[in-house]
């Protein structure tokens, strides 16, 4: 008897918590994630002392990062006499970021006049790529700042450098050639681990450097916005599973993490750092709404 | 160098290396004859040695002899005289001469006393004494199979005084099977000696090979360098310089060849000696860098005058090889001369004396070279002529045509009159015969300006060669006979199509000469002539059948291609050769059967029946109608099939079959076209109807037992046949009327089925029943394809669910007279299969979701018959709809239509399949049935429950939320669990696991994935913490049953839900707790499992303690202590509290150890380390707080702090371990205050002055104190150490 009173109340425990869940819709996202995170960051735990071991000297990574930046800035062809104000102005708040970096590169900062760029990106040794599109989507400098910080630390993190080096071995690319690399390599992201990551200390930069923390949790939550706006929730569980499927072969060195994710942890450190909550300064250069 | 050089260079080389090839197997030939001969001799002798040596000592002791030493060749053997078969080979083994030096004691040689010298059996003059074993009558025989080595028969052949003929390999081969005993003699005396195939060794390479390659390189340099322009020599100083060559190499050659060892050397000089000066002498004139005369008759005389040199001196030597290069040197001297016809009767001298010299010599090999060279060069004179004067006739046509026939004649009178050794002779001499007449005739078609001509020529020549075949100096010998007889034959048929190739006169003119040769085969006897009959007559056979445009393929070609094939004259000569060849085969071949006694012959005839069968066909197809073809060939059937079994031709009962073959496929092709009526009668049905009714005539006459392990097979056959033109008929008259009543054809097709299966049970012919069979399986198709497409309504019901119930009735019907059983099982299937496709028809066009509901309403159904009837058909049948009904409700509810997503609908037929399915789970179980044989596996019953299971726990992930999912098939499997429990139901607690485990993996696809929401209550975790409980009441429920499943206890299921439950809590960890925090959480864990081992007392809990230390110490160290160094927020506190929560684990540690102790003796075969860590768990957890303090150390303090930090870590170490008493904590004490002693030295360089002074004071005292404490604790150390 006691064996089924223990079994009714577990059963009945767990009807109810059904009922309140389904009568409270919880947004919740399906698919391979928590194990890919998992994944990579063990895998990112294993890796880390073979990769201190190959990674490119400083002066090979800013060799090949910048060779491959002069070749996008000019095959590119931006008006720089209209967008040079807006560069300098990235410029300025980039290198204000990236003062308190670990480590002492000739950090670049460069602004992509494309509305349909959407994107920032880093580039091994230094150069710092943010594009129009972007900035659109921003309201404060601290915004700016939080975002440049996040792509200095990839930078700072060896990120960059790793993928290079990776690259290098497993392609068996000559170091010559790679300064053909795609700049599409560096724009797709990095694994969880890593974006967390930087995530933290760049927001951590951003900080230190004076701007408010609250900047980078807006910008978030503007991903957030645009993610539940634009992605497109599965019907039925094959379809489901044939996304499980994709992100699974695709999605696990470049899967960036849930918005949510990431606001979540920025609010934490915020909590857990006590970091002053400051004003934050608007942006020098209105864009306008994306 | 121009075209003709390159040409006798090509002629010469190619040449050259065929009498190589001669030569070289001569030699092989004779060194085998030695051979053999040899071994031969030898076993004789070794015999008669045993026989003496038997006769003499009859009982022979068995003393072992001792082993002699080392002997030289005795000098015995150096005797001279020729040949001393028993002479000399010592009992002894012969060792190798190297080992030379005087021997100690050489025995004397023994010399049989019944073989003096000279007394032996010679093998061939001149030849060496052969070396033979003594007699030994005081040795056992055994003594004697001592190992002959090579090299000491080398050194004592070589010791011999005279050249030996035989090899020392051929000799030490004869030692060798002289020294082997007589048991081994008698056990081999049935098989003839076994002569070694020649193989290319390194001897033959370097002495064979190597000196012809070469020899035939230099001629073909000097003759390259000849053409070169070096200038620094005159043309004259060349030629001369050459000439020198030559006639050193030909010195050289002569001398060599006199000795043994060197002749295959020799001769090779000389041939390259002589082919050197002849070329150089055709350099003279024709080679530009080295000409010096101008005049081509003075240079024909100087090279017909070297040819003929060489011819005379090459003779002597007896060699093929030689006086073969010299005539073919000659030929290309008289090819040189190409500017008058003088050169050309040369030719036909040296042919003539080439034929003499072959005849008398039988050196046949040099007449085929002769005959090529011959023809090719009047050929080549001819080639430049016509390059000269162009393709017209020429002043020397007559002289050429008659220098041509006395090659011709030469060869022809050398081929009859001479005399062959052997077989191989012959074969060579029938080549030489073949290419004669070949290559005069491609010369003579090269030459020839009257084309008109070539029929007589054939004609004549044919002639002459048969009458030629015919004399007695060619029957003399069978080959020449054959040959001649052949070939002109050949060239007579040949012949004839140059002048009758345009009229059907060829057919007929061939034919008559076949049926001439035939018939004379017949009364003279002579099978050549009838091979000649038969062989012209399939060449006829083949001409009309494959010959454009008027060839039976071609015919046939219109035939099929509908156009009109009338065609009288054709038809006319396929009947005649038909009833020729049907003449020649049943009654020339019957009358004179035992003439026709080859097998060949017999097997000729016998194609000559069939392809006359072949010919009338054509000819019924070229003379008849196109629509009563089939009735005609119909008619041939029975006839064909009447005559074969009336006179026992087997042949014409196979080709009655294929034109039966062929009759019921023509009516079949040409029946679609039969639409008009004949009296108000189908056309279509009177042929189809007659062509069945003469195939089930003839079925009476192929019944024949000798031919057939199954004589019935083909009166079976063809009544099929009859049959299958009835159902195709029905077929046609359907699908070709008017208006369409398709759907009638798979009734009437069953309608028939039923009245066979009714004739064959009223006449008990079984057949019957499997025509019926094959009708019910077409009108099942047919129903299949067409019937189901007919939605048309005929008094509201549809012509599909007429017909198909009808179809389906039949078919059900047909069980009551299905010839086997199995097929009683077809009939009940196909009856289903078609009731069950109707149901889905039925339903697909209003809601494809309650097809399955149908369907398992059906199965159903089937299943209760099936209970009722015990059948085990529909038992299956039951099996497959449920299957079908399943599969059905997977893809349609769930995959096929995401509409369905979410909907009542949905719900509700989920839930009755799933209910019907649980139901049948019940119906069909076999304990229920009690019927044997029912179910072939007792556990397919189980399989309803299972798919039951499936359906709901699907349902729940498409009603419930991602989030829910996990939980909710936790509940289920919690329910399942407890019913299969009570039930003592393995498949229900199976199910229950993967319900069970699939929730865990489930929390991973979507809970672990949702983040916390900010605010309201957020019952996710909660969706999540209520799994723990229900995995581990489960795991305590396995844990306290007394007797598990065996499969239970083989996957250790309780165990492995412990683990999913403390995996749940760890997950929970992990994704809940922040990144930082994660380690918190987990080394809490590791407190918190072994707190539970210690109070539950269950290892389970111990062993995930470890497992998750594990994993705790993996992430402090590679995660946190990374992320200590590289981020700017991460702090040191959350690593403190980890190590600090893994260090209050230790006492507890203690405990458990203490707990295992006592069941250490159980654990004491466990040899793992896992499992030595449980028997310890207070060392893995000791020594990861103490390394990872040390690590912390390490990265937050640097320099001298960091060496005070170590050294104050292993003094408290050391501390505690004098209090826990362990050795290995001392040890560890020890490790860091060497490490931090160690450190110092390093840390004087870094860090300046003052503070390396304090801290070294500082690092003294700690390990001052730490030595202060050993002393202390000296008796402990010493137990402890």
């Amino acid at each position: 008897m006691k064996r089924w009173l223990f079994v009714a109340v577990l059963v009945v425990g767990a009807a109810g918590a059904l009922y309140y869940s389904e009568r409270h819709k919880i947004p919740n996202r399906v698919g391979p994630e928590a194990v890919l995170t998992a994944a990579a960051e063990a895998q990112k735990d294993l890796s880390h002392p073979v990769a201190q071991v190959v990674r490119l000297s400083d002066a090979e990574e800013i060799e090949i990062g910048h060779s491959i930046a002069q070749r996008y800035i000019h095959t590119d062809g931006w008006n720089e006499s209209t967008d040079a104000p807006i560069e300098e102005y990235v410029n300025t708040v980039g290198s204000k970021v990236a003062a308190k970096a670990h480590r002492r590169l000739d950090y670049e900062f460069h602004y992509v006049p494309d509305p349909d760029f959407i994107n920032a990106f880093a580039l091994p040794g230094g150069p710092i790529f943010i594009g129009k599109g972007l900035m659109m989507l921003m309201d404060s400098e601290d915004e700016l700042a939080g975002v440049l910080g996040h792509e200095v630390e990839h930078v700072d993190h060896y990120d960059c450098n790793e993928l290079v080096a990776l690259q290098a071995r497993l392609r068996n690319i000559p170091f010559g050639e790679l300064i053909h690399l795609p700049v599409a390599l560096f724009q797709a992201g990095y694994n969880k681990e890593q974006e967390m990551e930087a995530d933290r200390d760049g927001t951590a930069l951003a900080v230190m450097s004076g701007y408010s923390p609250q900047g980078a949790v807006r910008m978030f939550q503007t991903f957030a916005r645009l993610d539940r706006e634009y992605v497109q929730k599965a019907e039925s569980p094959q379809e489901e599973l044939s996304r499980v499927a994709i992100q699974t072969i695709e999605g696990y060195f470049r899967s960036h993490p849930l918005p949510e994710e990431r606001v979540h942890q920025i609010q934490s450190l915020i909590a857990s750092e006590r970091w002053p909550t400051r004003k934050e300064k608007p942006l020098k250069f209105q864009l306008g709404h994306a | 160098m121009d075209f003709f050089t390159l040409f006798v260079l090509a002629c010469l080389v190619g040449l050259l290396v065929y009498a190589f090839r001669i030569d070289d197997r001569r030699e092989r030939d004779a060194d085998k004859f030695s051979e053999t001969a040899s071994a031969l001799i030898s076993r004789i002798y070794a015999l008669e040695q045993q026989l003496k040596t038997l006769a003499a000592h009859p009982v022979a002791p068995a003393e072992k002899p001792a082993v002699p030493p080392p002997v030289p060749e005795p000098p015995r053997v150096q005797q001279p005289k020729p040949v001393t078969p028993p002479a000399v080979i010592p009992a002894q083994p012969v060792v190798p001469a190297a080992a030379s030096g005087p021997p100690p004691a050489p025995p004397k040689p023994v010399i049989p006393a019944q073989a003096p010298s000279g007394g032996g059996i010679p093998l061939f003059p001149g030849a060496p004494p052969v070396t033979h074993p003594p007699a030994v009558p005081a040795t056992p025989m055994h003594a004697a199979v001592a190992p002959v080595q090579p090299s000491a028969m080398t050194a004592a052949a070589s010791a011999y005084p005279f050249p030996a003929p035989s090899t020392p390999a051929s000799s030490a081969r004869v030692q060798a099977t002289s020294s082997v005993p007589f048991e081994h003699y008698a056990a081999k005396k049935t098989s003839a000696p076994k002569i070694a195939k020649p193989k290319i060794t390194l001897e033959t390479i370097g002495t064979k090979w190597l000196p012809k390659v070469g020899i035939t390189i230099l001629v073909l340099g000097v003759a390259l360098y000849t053409a070169s322009k070096w200038e620094y020599i005159p043309a004259i100083a060349r030629i001369l310089l050459f000439y020198l060559l030559g006639a050193v190499m030909l010195a050289l050659g002569i001398f060599l060849e006199r000795k043994d060892k060197y002749k295959v050397l020799g001769r090779v000089l000389i041939g390259g000696g002589w082919a050197i000066s002849f070329f150089t002498t055709y350099a003279m004139r024709h080679v530009e860098a080295a000409s010096i005369i101008q005049s081509d008759v003075l240079d024909l005389f100087l090279m017909l005058a070297v040819a003929g040199a060489m011819v005379w001196h090459t003779l002597r030597y007896n060699s093929q090889l030689v006086t073969g290069v010299s005539f073919l040197l000659g030929f290309a001297a008289v090819s040189v001369s190409h500017e008058t016809a003088f050169s050309m009767t040369a030719g036909a001298i040296l042919a003539l004396g080439l034929a003499v010299l072959v005849v008398r010599r039988q050196w046949f090999e040099l007449e085929v070279a002769g005959i090529v060279a011959s023809y090719a060069n009047h050929f080549y004179w001819l080639y430049l002529t016509f390059l000269h004067f162009g393709h017209q006739k020429f002043d020397g046509y007559p002289a050429s045509v008659g220098l041509m026939v006395s090659y011709w004649a030469i060869f022809r009178a050398s081929y009859l009159v001479r005399k062959v050794s052997d077989k191989r002779q012959e074969t060579v001499s029938t080549l030489a015969g073949l290419l004669n007449p070949l290559l005069f005739l491609a010369v003579m078609k090269y030459q020839s300006f009257h084309p008109e001509w070539a029929f007589w020529a054939l004609l004549i020549l044919g002639a002459i060669e048969f009458t030629l075949g015919q004399l007695p100096v060619a029957r003399r010998r069978n080959a020449p006979f054959q040959i001649l007889s052949s070939l002109g034959a050949t060239l007579m048929v040949t012949a004839v199509p140059f002048k009758y190739a345009a009229s059907h006169s060829l057919e007929l003119l061939w034919m008559a000469g076949a049926e001439v040769f035939l018939l004379a085969g017949v009364f003279t006897k002579e099978r050549l002539f009838r091979h000649f009959g038969g062989i012209i007559s399939l060449l006829v056979a083949a001409y009309v059948f494959g010959w454009p445009p008027n060839g039976l393929v071609y015919q046939a070609e219109s035939i099929v291609n509908g156009q009109p094939h009338y065609v009288p004259q054709i038809s006319i000569v396929l009947a005649v050769i038909a009833g020729l060849f049907y003449l020649n085969s049943h009654v020339i071949g019957r009358i004179w059967q035992r003439l026709f006694d080859w097998n060949l012959e017999k097997q000729a005839l016998t194609a000559l029946s069939f392809i006359a069968s072949l010919f009338a066909v054509g000819a019924v197809y070229m003379s008849a109608a196109k629509s009563v073809v089939a009735v005609v060939l119909a008619v041939l059937v029975p006839a064909l099939a009447w005559t074969g079994r009336r006179f026992r031709i087997s042949p014409l009962l196979y080709q009655a079959h294929w034109i039966a073959v062929l009759a019921i496929a023509d009516v079949s092709i040409t029946g679609i076209h039969l639409d008009a009526f004949w009296h108000s009668l189908p056309e279509r049905a009177i042929t189809f109807v007659l062509v069945a009714g003469l195939l089930y005539l003839s079925s009476n006459f192929v019944r024949m037992e000798t031919i057939t392990a199954r004589p019935e097979l083909f009166v079976e056959l063809y009544r099929w046949a009859g049959t299958g033109l009835i159902a195709l008929v029905i077929w046609m008259q359907i699908w070709y009327a008017p208006i369409r009543r398709d759907w009638l054809i798979a009734m009437l097709w069953t309608a028939l089925a039923l009245a066979l299966s009714a004739v064959g049970q009223f006449i008990k012919r079984n057949e019957f029943r499997w025509q019926a069979f094959t009708l019910a399986v077409m009108s099942f198709v047919c129903a299949m394809v067409v019937n189901f497409d007919f939605a048309q309504q005929f008094h509201h019901l549809s012509y599909r669910l007429i017909s198909v119930t009808l179809v389906a009735g039949g078919i059900y019907l047909l069980t009551r007279w299905s010839p086997v059983e199995q097929v009683r099982l077809v009939y009940s299937w196909a009856g289903t299969i078609l009731l069950g496709y109707l149901a889905f028809r039925e339903t697909q066009a209003e809601n494809q979701m309650w097809t399955p509901v149908l369907w398992i309403g059906l199965a159903a159904v089937l299943g209760t018959a099936a209970r009722f009837w015990k059948d085990r058909a529909l038992l299956w049948q039951t099996h497959l709809l449920a299957a079908a009904a399943t599969g059905w409700t997977i893809y349609a509810t769930f995959l096929g239509n995401p509409d369905y997503h979410g909907m009542r609908t949905q719900l509700t037929s989920v839930l009755i399949i799933a209910t019907v399915l649980y139901g049948l789970t019940w119906v069909i179980h076999v304990k229920q049935t009690h019927v044997k044989q029912v179910v072939e596996n007792d556990r397919i019953w189980q399989a309803y429950s299972w798919a039951g299971s499936l359906l709901l726990t699907w349902l729940g992930w498409y009603q419930l939320q991602p989030i829910n999912v996990s939980l909710a098939w936790g509940a289920f499997g919690l329910i399942l669990f407890e019913i299969g429990y009570d039930k003592a139901s393995g498949y229900l607690r199976a199910q229950a696991y993967v319900a069970l485990a699939s929730s865990f993996a489930h929390l991973f696809y979507s809970n672990f994935n949702t983040p916390l929401a900010a605010g309201a209550f957020d019952p996710h975790i909660l969706l999540i913490v209520l799994l723990v409980p229900v995995y581990f009441w489960v795991y305590r429920r396995l844990h306290e049953k007394a007797n598990p499943g065996a499969t239970e206890s083989r996957l250790q299921i309780a165990y492995l839900l412990a683990c999913i439950g403390t995996a749940t809590v760890a997950a929970l960890a992990w994704f809940e707790l922040p990144l930082e925090r994660v380690v918190a959480g987990l080394a809490a864990m590791v407190l918190g499992l072994l707190l539970a081992a210690w109070f539950t007392r269950l290892q389970v809990f111990l062993h995930q303690a470890l497992v998750m230390l594990g994993i705790t110490v993996f992430r402090l160290s590679m995660h946190n202590f990374r992320n200590l160094t590289e981020s700017f927020v991460s702090g040191v506190s959350i690593s403190v509290w980890a190590i600090a929560l893994l260090a209050a684990g230790l006492p507890i540690a203690f405990q458990l150890r203490s707990k295992n102790g006592k069941s250490e003796a159980q654990d004491q075969e466990a040899t793992s380390r896992f499992a030595a860590l449980v028997r310890r768990p207070e060392q893995p957890l000791f020594f990861a707080t103490v390394g990872l303090t040390a690590a912390l150390l390490f990265i937050r303090t640097q320099g001298m702090l960091l060496t005070l930090d170590w050294c104050v870590e292993g003094v408290v170490v050391i501390l505690g371990a004098f209090f826990v008493k362990e050795k290995s904590f001392i040890w560890t004490g020890l490790v860091l205050l060497l490490l931090s002693s160690g450190k110092i030295f390093v840390d004087l360089a870094h860090v300046d002055a003052s503070v390396r002074y304090l801290a070294m004071m500082g690092v003294g005292a700690i390990i001052l104190v730490a030595g202060y404490l050993f002393a202390k604790n000296r008796d402990a150390l010493r137990e402890y150490l």
